[in-house]
């Protein structure tokens, strides 16, 4: 779907940036590349333009811009609900962080079900069941 | 020494430039364009240092005027050190332009500025960055003049053993052979020439087609379209993103967040500041705050500065003298009377009106600059985007048309802050077309007299028909004359800052600076020209109907008719062409009191008379500063034209439909 | 305690805006008899009451506080200014707004709380600035003159500014909410 889709609140990963010319560059320039995590923050009151929060910064964009960008909605894990099984999507961290979630079995492409609601958060994966806090939470995202 | 500051847009760049210059820089242009340059000169240990201020970019490719600007100095230029000013509470994006400026130049002093807002945020480690980087790595807070020494003696002194990014090992090889083949060219920098070429760059290719080098442009190509296959992606978005996996990479290493999923006060403000429904009332009611404040605390000092050169008339009989009279009685000493008649009543006068304005003007562009320092100026941009654009402009045109309101010798500078410059000179063609306060006065003036009852609604039609008319022309010359391609509007929300009262000072004399040396030479010069058609032939009553300037509005009076004006209305737009507020001067002068005034026109002619004044040239103080802003005479002949042309339509139409309806006799 | 406290405060405050707002306005058309009534807008905090722990302070504060709007709207002062009017009605709207999402303990209360309560002092501290700047005026246009003295005219504006820094106490001791929509 198109980041230009999207509501406020919602996040989402992005898969493709398409277009080109500067609009095209400076999109890939504010970081807006494969991989990086979108979230819709609010709509001014013609619907057009958008604030979106990437890479810690607000930026905001036309509509016709964020139509360029092809995105895959996804949800950090501290707005899931107990009880639901998801799929984690993406870890956003360093090396540290993303190894010491792979050793607890949380890594893109594994399913996990949520026994305890934020915050701290208790999850089931292959390897046991762990606890996460509220700041590992919110730089994991599933679907 | 030369030393260069690059960096991201709203990083403090110019508030380490000013902290490391002082009062030793100079502004200009980059040559031929219009984007500004920034020059100035320090000293370290006696050695004198040049620091050019390079223009705020995100990336450095050929796709902005600014970047080419900021990389073609790095490459021809050759400074010594190059410092990179990062926005350290947003370290992951502004790294992205070091990688960049890394494949530039070895010389690099990274400046975390913002620091002490970073701490907040983040645990940052200076010394691994240092480390893993090879260069020097100095924290500062600019707005407290923190790590500027530092910075400085890191530039001078400091060890560059840098580590460049590299890329993935089968690109890099291909950079390798590129590198290789262009030895042959000596053309330096052949890193970044490889590069730049695998990335169909437009500047580069541009400049290698001009020397043939056919051979290493195919090359390149072939490479190009191999790395697209390989990675599935356009090879920009491809280049992007291992720059970015390197100052994410980065990013993680030297950052750890403290605070996640915190509300920062910023997120909290701007929910109800751009909130859907409250966002625009609160931007008019600011809008409105802004302008009582300038023209209602001015006000006073405009008073005190007629009262100093022009003296006044004390209603008991006497009068006291301003410093223009005594300056006439002293000069009459030793000169003939005319001449001295001239100096004062003619360009000691427009002195005194180019000081008079000077309140106004700086109590704007305090304002402004309060407004654009907080950020609050980005989210009108964001609030007024969708509207603007159907008038050409983008959301940030508004403050200048808003300007505009208040004089549009500041709205016009204003417009140096749209990117885009076709939306620059629309902007600057359509300002002229709102009424600046001067306008309005005399608006007031004349309403009040000729409309009594009927003033107010009057003067919101005239107000109403100039913004419908700004609308509708915007309209029209984004169709046509004004017609190109669309900006990225892409903006950054920056965090909320409060303002120090010192950088708004600076910013503030900045502007007014330029407003004073410029427009208030030409103003000066087009008071004593009016004052030579006022007052000869030699002999006659200043500015009465056997002067030149009464010549020609007796001589124009045939014509003046179809439109309504009467001999007087034009004299007085003739004044009114050196300053709007002269209108009521030139009233004064020629009718003995309001009731001759009153009588000497319908209300009709009074109407028309409005609507030419409404929109006809603006005065000498703008056309100055069109002059000044597009340094071009095409564009400020274009200007009074199309202020004439509208002030002559509207007022046929209203005249000649007036009297044919019989209204207003 | 303070949480309770200051949204009868705050209630107080925005009634009292929208009361000198309206008049504001509405002065420029006709002089309006009955706005007065307005202050009772003061008592909205009642229909939470419920909700409230020191309940009997709190009621003698709105009865008070409800009292001392009742006052100040008998003595309405006569400026006309439409654009004033209006900014005071949206600091006044937006301050009620506040007090909506305050009593639910959602942040939003807060962030409105803040710019309508940061809009209202900037509107007070302007007109008090410009009430400066016309008396620096009326002293440089009068010199050498036999002027009559200058001309007070009372602005609903210069109190509010005052009752506004009233209420900034609150900010200053950082409510904690729960956190309901981080």
């Amino acid at each position: 779907m198109r980041l230009s889709e999207l509501q406020p609140g919602e996040s989402a990963l992005v898969v493709r940036v398409s277009g080109s010319g500067p609009i095209h560059r400076r999109l890939l320039s504010m970081g807006i590349l494969p991989g990086t995590v979108i979230k819709v923050v609010r709509t001014s009151p013609l619907g057009d333009p958008v604030v979106y929060e990437i890479r810690g910064a607000f930026i905001s964009l036309r509509r016709n811009e964020a139509e360029q960008v092809e995105v895959e909605k996804i949800v950090p894990l501290h707005l899931i609900p107990p009880g639901s099984m998801v799929k984690v999507i993406m870890v956003d961290g360093g090396m540290g962080f993303i190894q010491n979630l792979h050793k607890m079995g949380i890594s893109p492409g594994r399913v996990i079900e949520i026994m305890k609601g934020c915050c701290p958060m208790v999850v089931r994966t292959p390897l046991g069941q762990f606890t996460i806090g509220r700041g590992m939470a919110y730089r994991i995202y599933v679907r | 020494m030369l030393i260069a500051l690059a960096g991201n847009p709203n990083t403090g760049k110019s508030t380490i430039f000013n902290a490391l210059t002082g009062s030793h820089q100079h502004v200009g242009n980059w040559p031929g364009v219009t984007v500004e340059k920034k020059e100035g000169f320090t000293e370290y240990k006696g050695k004198r240092i040049k620091i050019v201020d390079l223009p705020g970019t995100y990336s450095l490719t050929a796709y902005s005027l600014e970047e080419l600007i900021a990389r073609n100095f790095i490459l021809e230029e050759k400074p010594d050190v190059v410092i990179d000013i990062i926005d350290s509470t947003n370290l992951e994006r502004n790294l992205y332009l070091l990688t960049e400026l890394m494949e530039l130049t070895d010389r690099i002093v990274i400046a975390l500025n913002m620091f002490d807002e970073a701490k907040k945020k983040y645990r940052i480690d200076v010394e691994k960055m240092k480390k893993i980087l090879g260069i020097p790595v100095v924290p500062t807070v600019a707005i407290r003049n923190e790590g500027i020494d530092e910075l400085l003696k890191e530039a001078v002194e400091g060890k560059f053993s840098i580590k460049k990014p590299s890329y993935p090992e089968d690109v890099e090889k291909r950079i390798k052979t590129l590198e290789s083949m262009l030895k042959k060219y000596k053309v330096g920098h052949e890193r970044w020439y490889a590069i730049k070429l695998l990335e169909n760059d437009g500047d580069v290719m541009k400049k290698f087609q001009r020397i043939g080098a056919k051979d290493i442009i195919h090359q390149a190509e072939h490479f190009r379209h191999e790395i697209e296959d390989v990675y599935g992606d356009d090879i920009e978005t491809v280049m992007a993103s291992f720059r970015y996996s390197f100052s994410h990479g980065l990013f993680h290493e030297i950052a750890e967040p403290i605070n996640v999923g915190g509300v920062t006060i910023t997120d909290m403000v701007d929910h109800v500041v751009a909130h859907k429904i409250f966002g625009i009332p609160i931007f008019l009611v600011v809008m409105y705050l802004a302008f009582n404040f300038v023209f209602e605390v001015a006000t006073p000092f405009q008073n005190a500065i007629d009262l100093l050169f022009n003296g006044k008339d004390l209603a008991n009989g006497g009068e006291i003298n301003g410093l223009i009279d005594l300056s006439y009685y002293w000069m009459t000493g030793f000169m003939p009377s005319w001449l001295s008649s001239f100096i004062n009543y003619g360009l000691l006068r427009g002195l005194a009106a180019v000081l008079s304005f000077l309140p106004i003007i700086m109590l704007l562009f305090l304002i402004l600059s309060f407004l654009e320092d907080s950020g609050y100026l980005a989210r009108v941009a964001f609030l007024m985007d969708r509207i603007m654009r159907k008038i050409g402009l983008e959301g940030r045109g508004i403050i200048s048309l808003m300007l505009g309101l208040g004089c549009n010798v500041p709205a016009i500078m204003s417009t140096r802050a749209l990117r885009n410059e076709r939306e620059r000179k629309l902007s600057i063609a359509l300002n002229p077309l709102i009424p600046c306060g001067a306008r309005i006065q005399v608006f007031a003036f004349l309403t009040s007299l000729f409309f009594a009852r009927n003033q107010a609604t009057v003067l919101w039609s005239l107000l109403l028909i100039s913004f419908a008319t700004v609308a509708f022309l915007g309209y029209i010359y984004k169709k046509t004359i004004f017609k190109g391609e669309v900006e990225p509007f892409v903006m950054e929300l920056p965090p909320y800052r409060l303002p120090t009262l010192k950088g708004i000072s600076i910013h503030m004399w900045e502007k007014s600076e330029g407003f004073l040396k410029k427009a208030g030479t030409i103003i000066i010069g087009a008071a004593g020209i009016i004052w030579l058609l006022a007052a000869l032939p030699w002999g006659v009553e200043y500015g009465s109907e056997s002067s030149y300037i009464g010549q020609i509005a007796q001589f124009l009076s045939p014509v003046g008719h179809l439109f309504g004006l009467t001999p007087q209305a034009i004299i007085s737009l003739f004044f009114g062409f050196f300053a709007k507020e002269v209108v009521i001067d030139s009233f004064t002068v020629l009718f003995e009191n309001r009731e001759a005034l009153m009588a000497s026109m319908t209300q009709l002619q009074a109407f028309s008379f409005l609507l030419f004044l409404l929109f006809y040239t603006p005065c000498v103080a703008t056309l100055a500063t069109v002059y000044r802003e597009t340094r071009s005479k095409r564009f400020v002949v274009f200007v009074i034209l199309e202020g004439l042309t509208l002030a002559l339509l509207f007022s046929f139409l209203a005249y000649q439909i007036g009297t044919l309806l019989g209204v207003g006799g | 305690m303070y949480l309770e406290f200051s949204v009868i405060y705050i209630a107080f405050l925005a009634t009292l805006s929208l009361y000198y707002g309206t008049l504001e306005i509405l002065n420029f058309f006709f002089t309006p008899k009955f706005i007065f009534l307005l202050s009772f807008l003061t008592l909205y905090p009642f229909s939470l009451l419920r909700e409230f722990r020191f309940r009997k302070w709190a009621i003698l504060l709105i009865l008070l506080l409800t009292g001392l709007s009742f006052l100040f709207a008998l003595h309405p002062p006569a400026t006309s200014d439409i654009m004033g009017g209006f900014s005071l009605i949206l600091s006044s709207s937006l301050l009620f707004y506040s007090l909506k999402d305050t009593l639910r303990e959602l942040y939003s209360g807060l962030s409105f709380y803040l710019v309508g309560l940061f809009l209202l002092l900037a509107i007070g501290f302007l007109q008090i600035l410009i009430l400066l700047a016309n008396l620096l005026d009326y002293y440089i246009l009068c010199i050498g003159e036999n002027c009559p003295p200058f001309t007070f005219i009372f602005r609903g504006e210069y109190l509010l500014f005052f009752l506004g820094l009233f209420a900034l106490y609150p900010f200053l001791h950082r409510w904690e909410f729960r956190r309901k929509n981080p």
